[in-house]
């Protein structure tokens, strides 16, 4: 549960912040977000910042790589396994 | 001389010093040259002559610094790729430069796979130690590898760097051992660089930016600390790092440092006492910004110019009376052994207080794009400048749709073009809104009727055929777009339109 609270976190802020709110509902937890073209690494640095700020959690900078942060699945496990919480469980 | 030369020099001088540290730990310069050596005859085991190409795809480490020594000891030439670089894109620029080798991490390897890039590859993880992974941080009890060191000659190739192109056909900047040479000697004579420097490399390996980092501190015998790709606009990150490994010359785009300044409290600390040079480079320092900084540090301020394909040709440093201005610092002279001239639009050699686009003949200059023909006398550089009374120049502006995004240059045709290109779009114009660190990419779409493509829809497709930092940030569904009385599409008039109707998000 705390887990898919972190991945809806993790929707809500790229929708807003990268996709301008998603109007055509577009965004899973499972679109390649690199592959895609919707992280770069200013975007990358961004999404990072909010991790830390509103979810606690402080990545190790030898697991910001691309595999880590391939889709929103994969970021929330990184997010989990870094001591983060969703903003709810706060 | 080869660029190779400089590490295999500095690992005979000062075998002891540090020479690359980043994510994954720190390599001595000996260090560093039995794992090159080592990479070498991995490489040269999967087939690489010289003469060829290895792409290389990977997170910054010090291994992707060893297998760039690697690919040059062999005579053969490095392509390096963004990790964030869509893999359809990589293979792209894979297939291009008809790579004999792909080296990287194993998960980039596969996803390359995927999209039908298929050379050889080798997975940095597993092939600098015969026998498994091992980190490099661990005593270094290789087996010594013969050293490797073919000659290059000054026109062998010995980098490619992929920049902005016309769509789905990469630009590869062809880059000889000489044209690195001139200016990697240049820099490292400029900066009087010593063993005990420190430098910073922020930009990405595949940006030639980090052309000056690692080989300046090669030439000198001194460090390279590699910033994480992940870390390149993490401000209060990049702030600490800048203190914590005793930085000593930094070197990035404008934008990172601006927002050092605005979100990472860069001001706020005293400057550290190890920063003695501070070099920016790739689009213009706001003049407010840079005052605050030169107020900051007593570090000297180098303002540097070039295109990719000129690597860097002219530079300035920042004195007291650049700061008096309302207009960023110049562009400065010749560097590198270059010689830079203005032509004004009736093709007059400019002179002073006159405009004009600024031309490139020397050392420094490319090869020619990769696959093309090769680049013969003068370059223009498509900048238009103005000369100044002590014969520097000012940068005004560009001549086309080029623009520069965080140092990035984007070639909005491209982006464009890109757009057009999907089944669901008649017709669209990008714009850049913002500037410095704030700017983004919009993109205003006219689709084909009784269509309306998603965001995403429209991302995935650029992705698929621009590096990462063409692709629009925000894009909006319009029904046409405006036209100015020559019937070419009005730009000034959707740069309002963008600023009056905020999308939602930032």
């Amino acid at each position: 549960m705390a887990d898919d609270q972190i991945v809806s976190d993790l929707l809500v802020f790229i929708r807003t912040q990268f996709l301008d709110g998603d109007p055509a509902g577009e965004l899973t937890d499972q679109t390649p977000l690199l592959a895609w073209g919707v992280l770069d690494s200013f975007k990358t640095a961004r999404l990072v910042g909010f991790i830390h700020d509103e979810l606690g959690s402080q990545i190790p900078p030898d697991q910001l790589n691309a595999s880590n942060f391939q889709d929103v699945r994969s970021i929330a496990e990184l997010v989990r396994s870094n001591g983060g919480q969703a903003k709810a469980a706060q | 001389m080869t660029l190779h030369q400089l590490a295999i020099d500095a690992a005979a001088r000062h075998p002891h010093r540090p020479a690359v540290a980043g994510a994954g730990g720190e390599l001595s310069y000996a260090e560093l040259d039995r794992r090159a050596n080592a990479l070498a005859a991995v490489m040269r085991e999967a087939g690489v002559v010289r003469g060829d190409r290895v792409a290389i795809w990977a997170e910054k480490s010090p291994d992707v610094v060893a297998a760039m020594q690697a690919v040059l000891r062999l005579g053969a030439a490095y392509v390096p790729l963004d990790p964030a670089t869509p893999p359809a894109r990589a293979a792209t620029v894979i297939r291009d430069c008809d790579a004999r080798l792909l080296c990287g991490d194993g998960p980039l390897l596969r996803a390359a796979g995927d999209y039908g890039a298929a050379p050889g590859t080798l997975d940095l993880a597993t092939a600098a130690a015969p026998g498994g992974p091992e980190p490099v941080n661990e005593p270094v009890n290789e087996p010594v590898n013969e050293t490797v060191n073919e000659t290059a000659g000054a026109d062998d190739l010995a980098f490619i760097l992929y920049t902005s192109g016309s769509t789905g056909v990469p630009k590869g900047v062809s880059i000889s051992h000489g044209n690195a040479r001139a200016f990697v000697d240049w820099a490292a004579a400029e900066l009087a660089a010593v063993p005990q420097d420190r430098f910073a490399n922020h930009a990405g390996l595949s940006f030639d930016l980090s052309v000056l980092d690692i080989y300046a501190a090669f030439r000198a015998g001194a460090l390279v600390h590699l910033v994480p790709n992940g870390l390149a606009y993490s401000p209060r990150r990049l702030v600490e790092l800048l203190h914590e490994q005793r930085i000593s010359v930094w070197y990035s785009v404008p934008s990172a440092l601006t927002l050092m300044i605005r979100e990472g409290g860069l001001l706020e600390r005293r400057a550290p006492g190890a920063l003695r040079a501070v070099l920016f480079a790739g689009e213009p320092f706001p003049i407010t910004k840079l005052r605050e900084l030169a107020a900051w540090t007593s570090a000297r301020l180098l303002n540097l110019y070039g295109p990719t394909e000129t690597n860097v040709c002219t530079f300035h440093q920042v004195g007291p009376a650049d700061l008096e201005r309302d207009r960023p610092a110049p562009i400065g002279m010749a560097a590198g052994g270059d010689t830079v001239w203005a032509l004004t639009s009736e093709g007059d050699r400019a002179g002073p207080g006159e405009e004009g686009e600024l031309w490139v003949e020397g050392p420094t200059v490319m090869l020619g794009y990769w696959g093309r023909d090769p680049q013969k006398g003068p370059y223009p550089t498509g900048d238009i400048v103005r000369v100044l009374p002590d014969g520097g120049f000012d940068y005004l502006g560009r001549r086309d749709h080029l623009v520069k995004v965080r140092g990035c240059r984007v070639e909005l045709g491209d982006v464009e073009a890109a757009l057009a290109a999907h089944p669901e779009v008649d017709e669209a114009a990008v714009i850049v809104v913002g500037d410095g660190d704030d700017a983004r990419l919009e993109a205003f779409v006219v689709p084909v009727s009784g269509r309306a493509p998603g965001l995403l829809a429209l991302k995935r497709h650029s992705a698929e055929r621009l590096p990462p930092y063409m692709i629009a940030d925000r894009i909006h569904l319009v029904a046409g777009l405006p036209r100015t009385g020559n019937g070419k599409v009005d730009r000034a008039a959707l740069g309002r339109r963008a600023n009056h109707h905020p999308a939602a998000g930032r």
